[in-house]
């Protein structure tokens, strides 16, 4: 299924289609609402791509000022000139401005952005120039699947010119948004026809406007030899006349050349570029490269042997929480890895008995009393009987591909030790004794470590990892005397096994502010007491600086409760939890 | 045929196959780019291709030996090769940021290269990543193919590994040029092995070395998970490699992303992300997406229209001549060379040495024979009266055109409705030796490859005379050349482009000779453009016009006298014609 968010995604999707395609799309402006989507789709286990109609915004900028600038100048030199100097930035505005403010990036956008592309299982792109202009914006390059959709255009008897006829193709835009093309076409010695969404004739230009719905328009494109493209982000329309063997003219930024062999780009460098284009652009019919097959699905890759998987065992200690137990069983009913096992330990907590019950595939093991949830993960650990173990609280959510993506990557590369991503869930407690989700962040555990920079801490959440029975074994379970259990098996896993990277979002962390039974801030002295006397490093110079700063940031944190990570993403109204 | 121009073009040569191709590194760019102005003046159709290296590799292969070498410490180490591209690392006392901004080629190399590719038909890239990279390099955009190279892979049988295993595949580099990725992997807890040139393991790594001949490769690749691609322009290894399923990690430059489903990134300057991409991929596999087709042997122009091919419309070249015999018969046969069927000639003998003969051996010229000498101009007006039809072209007995001239020429005109059109010329500088031999001496492919928007045709035009087709209504409607200007070029295509538009062939399709013998002309003719500019064509209320105007005259009158282009480059040794 395509979701959609925004006008133009809308536009997009539609133009998808009939096709089989799970997709979550959006316009740039419109990307919390698709975060909640995708994280809806996340959460249910689904395989999907996302897509950011990004805007180039140098060339959107432009487009969009160039008719205040040819109204403000009369002399027709000085018009190209001040287009000129928009498109590089030198145009002055107002006072101390120049016409690069224009499009100086916004950071504040760019962080929700950041945090939508490590949702999807992989990033959907109209080219790889497209891509190119989504790496920086990202914390790693994503993964990637090109997808073309054509608009559709009208079909035309195409008649042999008797002069150069050319015309620039924007149905979707106003006039005043190709203000900038009309003018630099002005001196076309031909006919210069504009479809644009309205057909309103622009003062600054000689060129002819149809409005898209007109029938002048196919009587324009049969004289036409020529197609001046101006979507800059889109190659579908360059595509699609390409396919009729016209002249095409697009912008570079479009990406269309990846396609269309013969295209001439313009780039926007100045409105000589566009002018010569389409001197060039005329002579040459465009023809079609090849157009990427429609992308697969689903995109993961599937598990080595079908036959023979071996036996995972999820441990889980418990402690009057009924309600998040249940759910956290539930969700571990909901995996596609056929063949696990839950161990919970209740440790001296209400009983849980029919709850677990009702799950075929879990047991429980009864404390006589309460212990600490250190010491019921070492009873739970050493209950299983699976030879992978996978840790986690009771108020944690695995999405249903979590156990076959890490064991899959496990059986295929040999490593001992799997982990994906984990995304924060901010929770508050409503009066009832349900939660209510606030907020989300994506960006906080969705990284890897290297074993030198694990001796500091790693960015891995303890329920996002998987381990092989024999690393414990060799290197022993999580210890029960420090609340930084996770952390601290972590660096000692990392000095002598591969951590294989599934970089996906395959688990969920909740965060519930002052509820929180543990916090950063006040776990100063044991990290300290990792640092000096677990894993003391002698003679790196660099890792005592580097622990120095990562006990000072830690000391920095507000104590006693509170969400330690903040959320990117604030739910505006906050989502109540459903009822079991 | 492939024509291949340093060590790691003849070996990319090698794979291409049949195909109509020049390969160049950008060292070796003066020889290709003599044989493709060899090429073009024979008419062919061929691709060009520029092995371009990518500078963040380039800087981290020769700066990582020596940081490894600097120091002991590890950390140290790392923290530099993490931080080359910032502000805190410097290379030989200079910002690593500002170091790997830094162009690959000088100005003069960039111009070369250029040039070279001005005279190409068509290029050919790995990536489009790596079309951009030249294009933005040189500033000039191309038609282009894109065309994968698999190179050969030993025959491996994949087996389940026990622990991971990556290898570091880097035939062609040695212990130095693959410090920088075996150093990256150093802390992965498996088994790394390196197959490079040397098959030594760079100091400060745990890497297993091989070289790529050593039967132990074969084994090492049996049980890894993950391939680390160290090109840093070519996917074609990536490509390889993902056919059989591994995990691919490649540089972000290298393009893989486009051919590769899942493979996975890493820019060189930053090493820990070779160690994190590569965790990744021993995580997934990579798979292929549909690869392009091989390009077609030659960049083969659209074809004619059916209508026109059914009955091609009539060119006529119109050539004064006075006392050139070997050129007016040279200039005959590269008509007659012309791939367009329906050419004639009109050869005016200006008052010279008879040439019936010669004329008389091409029968589709003929010959009108001036009773006085009364200059070029005059002699063009003369042989103009005997053309009613079809398209024209004006030129001098020892200009030349490529057999494809007016196929592309004519293709475009009657596919756009257009009465004029151009392509672009390639100058060739001559000697004439004793005998009639005529010898190059050097070339320029960076002047004539351009157009002129009407505005800027009121200044003057980049535009060769010969390298125009004009429809022969044109005159009808603007006149004919003025005999009383030796600036008749520009003042007719100046006059020209206030009505009708110059449709461009952006293709190399013709050559202009200069002789080291040549009286020229710009630099004397500062009093005929200033006559063009005020009196012929003037301009009111164009501030900006009259400007650049100024300009142009300011910079004409500051040119040594006898001024024409200078070459590019001279031929140390020159070549018969």
């Amino acid at each position: 299924m395509i979701s959609t968010f925004g006008a133009r995604a809308e536009e997009f999707g539609h133009r998808l289609g009939g096709r089989d395609l799970d997709a979550v799309i959006t316009d740039f402006a419109q990307i919390s609402l698709a975060m909640v989507e995708a994280i809806r789709r996340r959460e249910q286990g689904q395989s999907f791509y996302g897509m950011v109609l990004l805007e180039e915004p140098r060339t959107n900028a432009i487009m969009a000022a160039a008719a205040d600038v040819l109204s403000q100048v009369s002399d027709p030199d000085e018009k190209r000139v001040s287009l000129d100097q928009l498109t590089d930035g030198r145009l002055k505005i107002g006072i101390d401005q120049t016409s690069s403010a224009l499009w100086a990036e916004d950071e504040s956008v760019g962080r929700a952005l950041r945090e939508f592309v490590l949702l999807p299982d992989a990033m959907l792109v109209r080219s790889f120039t497209e891509y190119a202009r989504l790496l920086p914006l990202c914390l790693r390059p994503p993964r990637v699947e090109p997808v073309v959709a054509e608009p559709v255009v009208p079909e035309v008897m195409r008649v042999v010119p008797s002069r150069p006829s050319i015309v620039v193709w924007a149905p979707d835009w106003r006039s005043r948004a190709i203000a900038y093309h009309a003018y630099a076409l002005i001196e076309f010695h031909g006919d210069v026809t504009c479809v644009t969404a309205d057909g309103i004739a622009l003062e600054s230009s000689t060129a002819k406007f149809v409005a898209a719905a007109d029938g002048a328009v196919a009587e324009a494109l049969a004289a036409a030899t020529c197609i001046v493209c101006v979507e800059p982000e889109d190659p579908g329309a360059a595509i699609a006349f390409a396919r009729r063997g016209y002249g095409v003219v697009a912008p570079l930024t479009s990406g269309a050349h990846e396609y269309v062999r013969d295209v001439v780009t313009y780039d926007f460098a100045n409105t000589r570029r566009l002018q010569i284009a389409a001197s060039t652009g005329i002579v040459q019919p465009a023809s079609l490269r090849g157009v990427p097959e429609p992308p697969p699905r689903p995109y993961r890759p599937a598990l080595p042997e079908p036959a023979g998987l071996p036996l995972v065992s999820v441990v889980t200690p418990t402690y009057n929480r009924r309600r998040d137990l249940e759910r956290m069983l539930g969700c571990i009913a909901r995996q596609t890895y056929p063949n696990l096992e839950a161990v919970v330990v209740n440790d001296g907590g209400e009983s849980v008995d029919d709850i677990v019950a009702r799950f075929p595939f879990a047991r429980v093991i009864n404390l006589e009393q309460n212990v600490g949830v250190l010491r019921a993960v070492g009873a739970g650990v050493g209950a299983v009987r699976g030879s992978y173990i996978q840790l986690n609280a009771d108020d944690d959510w695995l999405q249903p591909d979590h156990i076959e993506a890490l064991v899959g990557a496990m059986l295929r590369s040999g490593a001992a030790v799997a982990h994906g991503n984990s995304l924060i869930r901010h929770q508050e407690r409503e009066p009832d004794g349900s939660f209510t989700t606030v907020g989300f962040s994506a960006a906080v555990f969705n990284e890897t470590t290297t074993p030198t920079t694990a001796l500091m801490s790693t960015p891995i959440a303890g329920n996002s990892m998987i381990v092989r029975r024999d690393v414990i074994d060799e290197i022993g379970s999580w210890r029960e005397d420090t609340m930084l259990h996770d952390q601290e098996f972590h660096m000692r896993a990392a000095a002598r096994y591969v951590f294989a990277y599934v970089d996906r979002m395959t688990s969920e962390f909740r965060s519930r502010g002052k509820h929180q039974y543990s916090n950063t801030a006040d776990s100063v002295p044991e990290l300290r007491r990792i640092y000096d006397e677990l894993f003391p490093v002698t003679g790196r110079p660099y890792i005592a600086a580097w622990r120095a700063d990562t006990l000072e940031r830690v000391a920095a944190r507000p104590k006693g409760g509170g969400h330690v990570f903040p959320p990117t993403l604030v739910l505006q109204p906050p989502i109540k939890e459903p009822p079991l | 045929m492939i024509g291949a121009y340093g060590p790691s073009a003849q070996r990319y040569a090698q794979g291409l196959g049949d195909i109509e191709a020049i390969v160049t590194e950008p060292a070796y760019v003066l020889s290709a780019y003599v044989e493709a102005a060899r090429r073009r003046f024979a008419g062919e159709l061929f691709y060009g291709m520029l092995l371009l290296e990518e500078n963040h590799d380039r800087v981290l292969t020769a700066f990582a030996p020596a940081v490894l070498a600097q120091t002991q410490d590890d950390d140290r180490r790392r923290w530099l090769l993490n931080n080359v591209n910032s502000e805190g690392v410097s290379i030989n006392g200079r910002p690593g940021r500002e170091v790997l901004a830094e162009p690959i080629l000088t100005p003069e190399a960039i111009r070369l290269a250029r040039e070279f590719l001005n005279l190409c038909p068509a290029v050919l890239v790995r990536s489009a990543l790596e079309y951009e990279r030249i294009s933005a390099a040189l500033l000039c955009r191309r038609p282009f193919e894109v065309v994968v190279l698999e190179p050969p892979l030993p025959e491996i049988e994949r087996r389940v590994p026990d622990r991971p295993g990556v290898v570091i595949w880097a035939p062609e580099r040695d212990v130095h040029t693959a410090a920088v990725h075996a150093f990256a992997l150093a802390e992965v807890h498996g088994k790394v092995t390196l197959v490079s040139a040397d098959g030594l393991a760079p100091p400060g790594t745990r890497v297993t070395a091989l070289r790529a001949a050593d039967p132990r490769v074969v084994e090492a690749l049996a049980t890894a998970g993950s391939v680390v691609l160290t090109d840093a322009t070519d996917p074609g290894t990536a490509i390889a490699f993902a056919r059989r399923g591994y995990g691919i990690v490649a540089p972000v430059s290298s393009g893989a992303h486009e051919f590769v489903r899942n493979a996975h990134l890493y820019d060189p300057a930053v090493q820990r992300e070779v160690h994190v991409a590569t965790m990744k991929s021993l995580a997934e596999p990579a798979s292929l997406r549909a690869l392009p087709l091989p390009p077609a042997r030659v960049p083969e122009p659209a074809p004619m229209p059916v209508e026109v091919a059914a009955a091609p419309p009539l060119v006529t070249a119109v050539i004064p001549t006075f006392n050139r015999r070997e050129d007016i018969e040279r200039c005959l046969t590269c008509l007659g060379a012309q791939s367009y069927p329906n050419v004639r000639a009109v050869v005016v003998n200006d008052a010279g040495v008879a040439i019936d003969d010669i004329v008389a051996r091409f029968p589709f010229a003929r010959l009108l024979n001036l009773a006085q000498n009364g200059g070029t101009i005059r002699a063009v007006v003369e042989g103009m009266k005997l053309v009613d039809d079809g398209y024209m072209v004006f030129f001098a007995d020892d200009d030349w055109l490529f057999p494809d001239h007016f196929d592309r020429l004519v293709t475009a005109m009657v596919r756009s409705g257009a009465v004029i059109a151009h392509s672009n010329v390639l100058i060739r500088y001559v000697e004439r030796v004793e005998g009639g031999i005529v010898k190059t001496t050097g070339y320029n492919a960076g002047v004539f490859i351009d157009t002129a928007a009407p505005s800027e045709a009121l200044v003057g035009t980049p535009i060769a005379g010969h390298g125009v087709l004009w429809h022969h209504s044109v005159f009808d409607d603007i006149g004919g050349w003025r005999e009383d200007s030796a600036l008749a070029d520009q003042e007719i295509q100046m006059r020209a482009s206030r009505r009708h538009a110059f449709v461009w062939v952006d293709q190399m399709t013709a050559e202009w000779r200069v002789h080291s013998s040549n009286f020229s002309r710009t630099a004397d003719s500062l009093g005929e453009q200033r006559r063009i500019y005020e009196e012929l064509h003037p301009v009111n209320d164009r501030p900006l016009i009259t400007q650049v105007r100024n300009n142009t005259l300011e910079r004409m009158a500051l040119r040594p006298p006898g001024y024409v282009f200078e070459p590019t480059f001279s031929l140390v040794e020159p070549v018969d014609l």
